[in-house]
Parts: C-alpha cells; structure tokens; sequence
C-alpha cells in the first residue's frame, strides 16, 4: 500500500572512537516515493545507509526495512534492498554483463535480466570490454543497473550522479521515475546538491551533524510562494529550525 | 555451498595459480633429479650422500613441495579473504543476501580444494618420472626402487597435504591480525618448515598423523574464530 512506511528508523545513533557521527536520528520513508537526503560532505548520510544495508551496527536506536529489524534479519532484508554506497565497486576483470549475472547469482534471481538492465541504464553497446577499462560515468551507470537489476522493493543510492555528465543526469532521473511508476520501488537517494534533491525527491530529509533535522514533503514547501527552496534548506542546514 | 565456490571461482582470477603451480611442478622435477644427482658425485659431502636413498630425496622433494604450496596457499587466502575483506570488496560482499558464514567457508574449503589438488598433482607428477626413469636408467645405484617406496612416498605426501591446509589457515589468521599479506607469506613459510617437517619427518604413520590431527583442531579453532570475526565485522 502506498504511503506506508517501509523504512523505519527511531532514535538512531552510532558511535566511532567514543563519537557520535549520528545521534538521536528518527526517519519514515512512505512506500513508492523518492526521499532525498540532504546534508553538507561528513553529515552522516552514508553512514545512515550503511546502517539500512547492514554495513554498520547501531550504537543505539533501532532500524526497520520492510518491517524486519535490519540487524536481526539482514539477509531478508537484504534481498529487498539495492544499494550503491560510495563509489561502486566491481570485480575489474570481469565485464559489466560479466559483474550484473555474477551480482544476480548471489541474489538468487534473474531479476530485470542483464541485457534489459544495461539497457535502462545506457550500457547497451558496451560489449565485454572489462569493467578497468571504464570510465568514471561508466561505471557509476553500472552501480546503478547492479543497484536495480534483482527488482528490489528499495533502492538506496548514496550520491547517485558522481561523475555523470549533465545528459546522464537527466536519464538516471527519469530512470528513477520510471522505476517507481512502472516497478513500485521505493528510492532513498542522497545528495549535497540541493538542485538535485529539487528535481528527484518528493520527500526531503534534512541531516544535521549526524542528527536528522527534519522530514518534509517538497511539494509542500513548493505550495508557500513565500519561501524560497533554496533559504529553507540553508536555514536548516545552518541550525535554524523552519516548519512547513 | 557448491554454488558459492562456483561463484568465488568466477570473481576472482584463478588461472595465474595455475601456471604457478605447473611452473613449481617443473622445478620440482629438477630439484629431485639434482637431488639424486648431486648425492651421486664423487666429490659430494657426507650429508650430500644421506641421499644416495630414495626414501631421503622423496622426503626432501616433498618439504620443499610443502613449503612452496603453503606459500602459494598463503597467497591465494590472502587474496581471496584479507583483501576482499579488508579492502572496498566487503562493502559489496556483505549486500549479498547470503550467510557470511557461508562465504567465508566457500572460500575457505575453495583455496583449501585447489591448494592440496595443485599440491597433489604437482608433486606425483614429478615423483611418478622419477620413479619411471629410475627403474629403466637408474641414477640412484645404492637403492632399489620398489612398490613399497612408491607407496611410502605416497603416504608422506597425504599427510603434507593435510598438514598444507592447517598451516594455510593458520598463516592466513596470522596475516589477518595484521592485515597483511607479508605477513601471511611469512607465516606460512616458517610453519611449513617447523610444523610440516615435524609430520613429514615423524617416524611411524601414527606420529605423523597425530601431529596432524593436532594441526586439524588447531586449525578448526582458528576457522570458527575468523568466522565469527567475519560476522561482527563492519565497513566503516
């Protein structure tokens, strides 16, 4: 059902060499919606991530997918989750068919198949040149078919545009469309950049030195002509506190 | 876990160890003809003679066979698990939906599997000339080549390759400490000179084989601690 939420996170927190990098943090993202993630380079957004894939353990605060607790039922969760935290990592002599059928043999499907998802992402004449011979926007392209290929319920995308040029932007955001529309998936993105957010997100969460500040929904703040997109975030990103 | 195997045999390169281990299946078979040669000259030193037996020149080709392939096995355990776990390669390793209990033993039982067959196929091979060549044109004269030297080298050979999987896991728990793979090439070379040559060199069958059965639950203990290390591992 849409709008219900399918991640969870209350109270969330994790510490590094007696350091809270993410402190008291609670987070709802409804079903079949993109929710941006906003906040300066150090936040903790991949951090948040990496606790939502299971990269990382809580300090404290529970975390939710899919109604299963992320710590206790990693590989259930895992098998709805596709992700591509920091930059993507490849088995290098392989080529990208070669990295998305290897990467749907541990998933136990055939997923989108990988013609279909070199395909959706603009890989299709690629051939079997091997993945060290990419380029950057290539191989961010790739972590994106490898991030979708099995159809998982959520998709989260740590800054998803690193290193595409303007035309690829503009395909992976309508990638992310038809992703949602056609294939009810749920996409959790980060990004620093505020215009990106702008143009992807339906709901934005804010994060402040580890603690999420505020969640709220962009067409909501696009509906007070009064406030301008641009001074709300830098309000609260600066520590003002803004309601909508 | 078959599967698993199969899938670790895909990502990572394999056919490099293969030629390694077909290039130390060569100089194995010179070291044996330069061992029995050498114990030959008129000149050689009274250690040197200690090989004018074939019992001696099997059991020093087969030391220097175990440390060859213990330092293979160190490296390709290094490969397949410090590296992979201490490097980025976690981070996608740990987002399958698969035990990494699992993993871990695939790759485990994988390096394990391809280390003793290499080791295996790459010592009869140079043993099994040897013992042809020696029964037509034999250079070793003070010996007789019989079935039961065949066999006994046979038999020292199986306990090298048990005694090859303790110290390959060991070396690689050492190198994990560390995060080093030097440190793991070390490892291994110094534990097959000590241990390996104590269950080769054991006299009687049942020495060897406790010395090795010990290794066996050494190497057990240290398995279940780096699978439980594995489990609680975070990539920061």
């Amino acid at each position: 059902m849409k709008n219900e939420p399918i991640v969870v996170i209350k109270n969330l927190g994790k510490m590094f060499d007696n350091t809270f990098v993410v402190k008291d943090s609670n987070m709802t993202v409804p079903k079949g919606c993109v929710y941006g993630f906003l906040g300066a380079n150090g936040a903790g957004k991949t951090t948040i991530f990496k606790m939502l894939t299971g990269l990382l353990s809580p300090t404290s605060g529970t975390v939710e997918v899919m109604g299963l607790d992320v710590t206790k039922d990693r590989e259930k969760v895992l098998r709805g989750i596709g992700s591509l935290i920091e930059a993507p990592v490849f088995y290098e002599h392989l080529s990208a068919a070669g990295n998305l059928e290897l990467h749907l043999d541990y998933m136990g499907t055939k997923g989108f198949g990988v013609e279909t998802a070199l395909d959706m992402v603009g890989l299709n004449e690629i051939g079997p040149k091997p993945v060290s011979k990419f380029s950057l926007g290539m191989r961010q392209r790739l972590g994106i078919a490898r991030a979708f290929i099995h159809k998982p319920q959520i998709l989260i995308l740590d800054e998803p545009i690193n290193g595409l040029d303007p035309m690829g932007i503009r395909d992976m955001r309508n990638l992310f469309l038809a992703l949602i529309q056609k294939h009810g998936m749920t996409i959790l993105l980060s990004s620093h950049i505020l215009s990106e957010i702008e143009h992807t997100a339906d709901i934005v969460g804010v994060i402040v030195n580890g603690t999420v500040m505020q969640e709220v929904s962009l067409s909501k703040i696009k509906e007070k002509a009064d406030i301008r997109l641009e001074d709300y975030f830098f309000n609260i990103m600066s520590g003002g506190n803004v309601s909508c | 876990m078959l599967k698993l195997m199969k899938l670790e045999l895909k990502r990572n390169n394999m056919r490099v160890y293969v030629v390694a281990s077909a290039v130390c299946c060569i100089l194995l078979l010179g070291l044996i003809y330069l061992i029995a040669s050498a114990a030959q000259l008129e000149d050689s030193t009274a250690s040197q003679k200690e090989f004018r037996n074939y019992v001696n020149i099997f059991r020093l080709t087969g030391i220097v066979s175990l440390s060859i392939f213990s330092a293979m096995s160190a490296i390709i355990y290094s490969r397949l698990i410090i590296s992979e776990y201490m490097g980025k390669r976690a981070a996608l390793l740990f987002s399958y939906p698969v035990s990494r209990s699992k993993i871990l033993l695939a790759k485990l039982l994988l390096v394990f599997i391809f280390s003793s067959v290499s080791m295996l196929i790459c010592t009869s091979i140079p043993y099994i000339i040897f013992c042809i060549t020696e029964s037509i044109s034999p250079i070793v004269i003070q010996d007789v080549m019989t079935m039961e030297l065949m066999i006994d080298a046979l038999r020292t050979l199986s306990i090298a390759v048990l005694a090859l999987g303790g110290i390959g896991v060991v070396s690689l728990r050492l190198g994990y400490i560390q995060k080093s793979i030097p440190t793991a090439l070390i490892s291994a070379i110094l534990l097959s000179a000590v241990y390996g040559n104590a269950a080769i060199s054991a006299n009687g069958t049942w020495l060897s084989l406790l010395i090795s059965g010990a290794g066996l639950i050494i190497t057990v203990i240290v398995m279940a601690e780096l699978t439980n290390k594995v489990n609680k591992m975070e990539v920061e």
